[in-house]
């Protein structure tokens, strides 16, 4: 037993059951075309930043390596100074110091 | 058994589309805003579709349980931030006369007004019960509340809407 009349807990919207019918099947085939679409996007989005994230760590992998290598004879030349050389070295006029002897 | 998202998809088109439009109309109001939310819930019904486990009943309650969401996401855009969605009475009140159709009777356009002076979870239980048709039972899987939360919802839900029609003279 419902507690209202019929007649007035009718909807008094204009879209009638021919045009929402239409509208749900409209909207059941967009949303499947959209879900696809979506995924079909998503799958070379993933692998696209997924290998740019790779490259990104392997170059700076190797940057880092490359770099430490570049170093390696100066981090040698500066490890076996003292103190005082090192002190030293801060004296020199640009030209004379040794990284650029090596070059 | 696997059932495809296409085939989930259309299954709750057939069986629940047309339902499901006039359950989100009823709480968005506008058109535009019901079609939106109602697309919104079939894609959600195809991305999900993979993780439903359960009967046709479930199904039922799970697609409503979207489709409310989906309604009210629309509702919270109209409101401002911490602002509560029962304060949307008023507008939804004014909405529901510029939706009707001119020939409609001022006292079904009167009826979904006093249906918009309800809190939101009142509305929604009384949308559910009154037009759907559903069981406590199933609004209590669809809503997350208690069956007596439910039945005191609707109870005063039926009270508010006789007491605007008295008071607006029906």
């Amino acid at each position: 037993m419902k507690e209202f009349d019929k007649t007035i807990t009718g909807l008094p919207y204009l879209e009638g059951p021919g045009y929402v019918k239409e509208l749900v099947e409209r909207c059941s085939e967009n949303a499947s075309a959209q879900s696809v679409r979506a995924n079909r996007f998503a799958r070379p989005w993933i692998y696209a930043v997924s290998g740019i994230a790779a490259a990104a760590v392997l170059v700076c992998a190797l940057t880092f390596s490359l770099h430490r290598n570049a170093l390696s004879p100066m981090d040698a030349f500066l490890a076996s100074l003292t103190d005082t050389e090192v002190s030293m070295i801060d004296e020199l006029p640009i030209e004379e110091i040794p990284e650029y002897y090596y070059q | 058994m696997h059932v495809s998202s296409d085939n989930i998809l259309k299954q709750v088109a057939d069986r629940y589309g047309e339902r499901l439009y006039w359950h989100i109309r009823r709480l968005v109001v506008s058109h535009d805003d019901a079609e939106d939310a109602l697309q919104e819930t079939f894609i959600k019904v195809f991305t999900k579709a993979s993780t439903f486990r359960g009967d046709d009943s479930n199904l039922e309650a799970w697609c409503y349980r979207i489709a409310t969401n989906e309604a009210l996401q629309v509702l919270r855009k109209r409101v401002k931030l911490f602002q509560s969605l029962d304060t949307l009475g008023g507008e939804l009140s004014s909405m529901v006369a510029g939706e009707s159709a001119p020939d409609a009777s001022r006292s079904q356009v009167l009826f979904q007004q006093a249906v918009m002076q309800l809190s939101t979870t009142q509305r929604v239980v009384f949308n559910l019960r009154y037009y759907d048709d559903l069981s406590y039972g199933q609004i209590a899987r669809i809503t997350g509340k208690s069956d007596n939360s439910l039945r005191t919802n609707y109870h005063y839900a039926v009270q508010k809407i006789k007491d605007y029609l008295k008071d607006n003279a029906i």
